[in-house]
């Protein structure tokens, strides 16, 4: 609790101390008004929402994979869904750069092997920062799925076999709601991590995806206008939290009882 | 014991008309190690059929390949007429009852139960009466909107028993289902499932490890050991007259000697001692096993004879209630373990007493010893 | 009138401590510290000052320089504010050093101690941003898609898609890119600023569509070169030269290029203001800015410093005889003043489809 205090709710409170300075509400006035900002904080929670979707659809027979493979399977799965982790941010980033560039290895393959006549628009779009957001982000989604899963009781599986469900309903009706607690920890988490990105977005969006953080960090470092800065994260924290709460509250039936 | 005894007839030729569930020649290896080493059984229709076994004896597995989790390397399974060897879980129309319940956590008890109702399509309204019923028949009415975890030990016991009977299954499977209850729970469940399963005439197939749960819930038992059944037969017959040492020592307290027939009747044992064996005893030379339930010895006093008896003193006394245990060690040099009732007025012995104890060839139980 | 008088003495104080402070220094030289921190742009700028000037620091006066990076303007006004200096000197941006002054986060120079006489008129005044070295925003361009003589050589060139077709790189901020779309509208440099950002704006729009990659950093300015997202772009000249000199088939056009100045100063209540001046002192050296520009290509300020430099790479220094008067300077002190409106409309252009 005091460490909850000491590294959270004292730099939120410093925040939003700063967001009216001067006893002024014109800075979120201005967040709250301002077409650029609003816009750009839409698309941001948009664009959150695809990645978090796009990692749930990946990383969920990943983390099965991790929970079901015989061993010495999961180990070595662990360890290539970590691997991103042991290799810097921007190294990641200029790998997709050659990767998925027009002339990347990827537009090579496909052009060399006649399936596409014209290079494929991979980077520098929305596109390129999807695929690189959610190569960052997805073992934010495998973890806590994954140990949701390895938690699971086997035997309910069997059980619901043995009562006469076939493959599809045990995953519907048995082992989808025994994993959702975990998925609803990997979607909140990598939602909440993508409102933040920052340079992923800037080089494999070719500068034309704009994320809030780089607004904000534009105000911090370049013009100094903290105060307006703050009024920009009380914003997406609001706004982050209300998502947050819309979705506790979206499954809360299905969550009671874990 | 490698081999079923011979004489013991396990056998039964599938018809459909004795078994309601049949198993013939069901053998399932697992690498090197061979699970079930060829089991034929017949589960009659109505009849509560206990499997039992320690661990490692392939009950387990048996069970499995009943309920389709495991496939058998050879043999089949047919419940009633119809073969079920390859037929997935969900096709076999079996009820279960595991061993920890394995009630779905985040569903109610009405939809745990409505489950496999649901699986079969049975229509809403339908469904519902059912689990209303089934919910009363097993004590739980009112209780169907809780979750698994707002219930008792006892009470998931029974919805679980509930999920398992609800949808009119042709064979009913339990688990080791009373392993988690505590004692008192655990008798007063045995009893339960035991008048269920004979009021709605289920033919069940119960797995335990436990022998005393199988003498009170069965209408007959077969004792599995090394992948084998080496004996079937009523709780009964298989207390009174196991086959061998094995089902000698994993069915109810005995004492158990190893012997060599000797001329005239009698039997040596290793440490010198002779015992006259009953009537029909094996020819002479014959290592043999022989079986003396603890309640057959009498203690004897003032010059009562019996054909064997020892001197000898009481070791340790063990009170159970009505009777009282004691362990003796006996003259010659070997100790028996007697269960004498309890008499209140100081006619019990105490610790350290002299005794002489004895029985009659005809107490003692000639089993297998290899 | 009391208050005038005191002012003026206190002028005169001032400005006596100012005078007689070279010889206070030399009489009493502060204790030495083990270490002082200096904060860089880190990377490959780092590696050449670290061989230019950091090392010959410490062997000079036996005090190791520690390094930190990045640069950050926000993170100076925090030191500042908080009187929690860490750094001796910083690196700074040229439109951030003009605000740091505004703002008064630097120490005054010790011109004393700062020898700036063999550098531009125009810079030999400073107050307390001291000219690092310069850079130039020019177009670069791949060879082998713009032969000689069949290339773009002006801002009004670059714009024209029909004659010189194929994907571009620009600088993802409105700075540099506002002066070529003017210089591309037919503006001449005089009469750049101050900038009339709707016609500028009016300008990038025709190119807009054109611009595959707005690059956010350094190393993918020239990147976007090599991986063929774009062949014709702009970029830092360093980043230019540092490819070229790996064999890229890529070429510097100057014209018209945008000189800027990277610049140092010395956060304003550093406890080792002192060893800061002193380290200016070194930077502002011919031979150490000789041995700089040899490792990374960007020429220090003082002009004695090409005497020091490989011949080989004065072609790639917007310093050299030749590409000087191609380029022009930017007003830093109009980005001061407007780069925040002008970037917010940046940032609402962008947004436009």
């Amino acid at each position: 609790m005091a460490f909850l205090l000491a590294f959270y709710l004292v730099p939120v409170g410093l925040l939003l101390l700063q967001s009216v300075e001067g006893g002024s509400l014109a800075a979120y006035d201005k967040a709250l008004t301002d077409g650029l900002y609003v816009g750009v904080l839409l698309d941001t929670m948009l664009i959150a929402a695809y990645v978090s979707i796009v990692c749930l659809l990946l990383g969920y027979p990943v983390a099965y994979f991790l929970a079901a493979a015989p061993a010495p399977w999961p180990t070595v799965g662990i360890i290539f869904v970590l691997l991103p982790f042991w290799t810097s941010i921007l190294v990641r980033t200029y790998g997709w750069m050659i990767l998925l560039g027009r002339n990347g290895i990827i537009n090579r393959l496909l052009l060399e092997s006649g399936l596409i006549s014209a290079p494929f628009p991979l980077l520098n779009n929305m596109t390129g920062v999807l695929i690189g957001m959610v190569h960052v982000l997805l073992p934010y989604m495998v973890f806590p799925i994954y140990a949701v899963m390895r938690r699971v009781d086997t035997g309910l599986v069997s059980a619901a076999e043995g009562l006469g469900a076939p493959g599809w309903q045990i995953f519907r009706r048995v082992y989808f709601p025994l994993t959702l607690p975990g998925v609803l920890a990997g979607v909140t988490l990598v939602y909440i991590l993508s409102i933040g990105f920052f340079i992923t977005p800037a080089l494999l969006g070719g500068g034309k995806v704009i994320m809030i953080a780089v607004l904000i960090e534009m105000q911090v470092r370049q013009f100094l206008n903290w105060s307006f800065a703050a009024a920009l994260s009380a914003v997406l924290l609001a706004a982050t939290l209300l998502v947050y709460l819309v979705l506790r509250r979206l499954f809360r039936s299905d969550l009671q009882w874990s | 014991m490698n081999a079923p005894p011979p004489g013991n007839s396990i056998h039964t030729t599938p018809t459909g008309g004795e078994g309601d569930l049949t198993l013939v020649g069901i053998v399932r290896r697992f690498g090197l190690v061979t699970a079930l080493a060829g089991i034929d059984l017949a589960v009659r229709k109505g009849e509560m059929l206990t499997i039992l076994g320690p661990s490692g004896s392939g009950k387990t597995t048996l069970l499995k390949v009943v309920a389709g989790f495991e496939t058998p390397d050879e043999g089949d399974v047919l419940l009633g007429t119809r073969a079920i060897t390859f037929a997935t879980p969900a096709k076999r129309d079996i009820g279960m009852v595991f061993q920890n319940y394995a009630l779905f956590p985040h569903m109610t008890v009405a939809q745990n139960i409505a489950f496999p109702l649901e699986m079969r399509k049975v229509a809403k309204a339908e469904a519902a009466k059912r689990v209303d019923d089934v919910l009363n028949l097993v004590d739980l009415g009112g209780l169907g909107d809780r979750l698994p975890r707002q219930l008792s030990g006892g009470q998931q016991q029974r919805a679980a028993l509930a999920r398992a009977i609800v949808f009119g299954p042709r064979l009913l499977l339990l688990d080791e289902p009373f392993g988690a209850l505590d004692r008192k729970l655990r008798e007063q469940m045995q009893l339960e499932v035991r008048r269920l399963q004979q009021h709605l005439g289920l033919t069940a197939l119960f797995v335990t490890h436990d022998q005393e749960e199988a003498l009170i819930l069965s209408d007959r038992i077969a004792v599995m050991d090394r992948g084998r059944i080496v004996q079937l037969g009523t709780p009964q017959e298989i207390y009174r007259h196991p086959v061998n040492r094995f089902v000698a020592g994993f069915i109810g307290e005995s004492n158990l000697f190893q012997a060599r027939v000797a001329s005239g009747g009698y039997a040596v044992l290793d440490g010198g001692a002779r015992f006259r064996l009953p009537a029909s005893a094996p020819p002479e030379g014959t290592e043999v096993g022989l079986l003396l339930r603890p309640e057959r010895p009498r203690r004897l006093a003032n010059g009562a004879a019996a054909e064997n008896s020892f001197a000898g003193s009481v070791v340790e006394v063990v009170y159970l209630g009505e009777t009282v245990k004691y362990r003796i060690r006996l003259d010659p040099g070997f100790e028996i373990i007697v269960r004498w009732p309890f008499q209140s007025s100081g006619g019990s012995p105490g610790k350290n007493e002299r005794v002489t104890v004895g029985w009659n060839g005809d107490d003692l139980h000639l089993v297998q010893w290899s | 009138m009391p208050k005038l008088e005191r002012i003026t003495v206190g002028a005169i104080l001032a400005a006596l401590a100012l005078y007689s402070a070279p010889v206070a220094y030399g009489q009493a030289e502060p204790p030495k510290p083990a270490q002082i921190v200096v904060n860089d742009s880190g990377g490959a700028m780092q590696n050449a000052m670290r061989a230019a000037f950091y090392a010959e620091f410490e062997k000079r006066y036996g005090i190791k320089v520690v390094n930190t990076s990045p640069v950050d303007l926000g993170k100076l006004q925090a030191m500042v504010k908080s009187d929690n200096i860490e750094w001796a000197v910083t690196e700074i941006g040229g439109q951030d050093a003009i605000l740091a002054e505004k703002f008064g986060l630097f120490e005054p120079l010790d011109l004393k101690v700062i020898d700036l006489s063999n550098y531009p008129k125009h810079l030999q005044n400073r107050k307390s941003v001291f000219p690092k070295g310069v850079y130039s925003t020019v177009m670069g361009y791949r060879t082998d898609v713009f032969k000689e003589g069949s290339r773009p050589k002006t801002w009004a060139e670059f714009w024209d898609v029909q004659k010189f077709p194929g994907p571009r790189t620009m600088q993802n901020a409105p700075i540099d890119n506002l002066e070529f779309a003017l210089l591309a509208d037919g503006v001449t440099p005089d009469k750049l600023y101050p900038i009339d950002v709707d016609r500028a704006f009016k300008k990038l729009d025709q190119i807009k569509k054109h611009v595959a990659v707005w690059w956010t950093t350094g190393a993918q300015s020239a990147q976007v070169l090599i991986d063929k997202e774009a062949v014709l772009g702009t970029a830092w000249n360093g980043r230019y030269y540092v490819l070229i000199d790996q064999g890229a088939p890529i070429a510097i056009e100057w014209n018209q290029g945008v000189m800027k100045e990277s610049s140092f100063g010395i956060p304003k209540g550093a406890k080792d203001a002192y060893w800061g001046q002193k380290f200016l002192s070194l930077v502002a050296e011919a031979k150490a800015q000789g041995v700089y520009a040899n490792i990374i290509g960007y020429p220090g300020l003082n002009l004695e410093a090409i005497k020091f430099t490989d011949a080989k790479l004065i072609p790639f220094l917007p310093t050299s005889p030749e590409n000087f008067p191609k380029q022009w300077w930017t007003d830093l002190a109009w980005w001061a003043d407007n780069g925040p409106a002008v970037t917010e409309r940046w940032s609402r252009w962008m947004l436009q489809k």
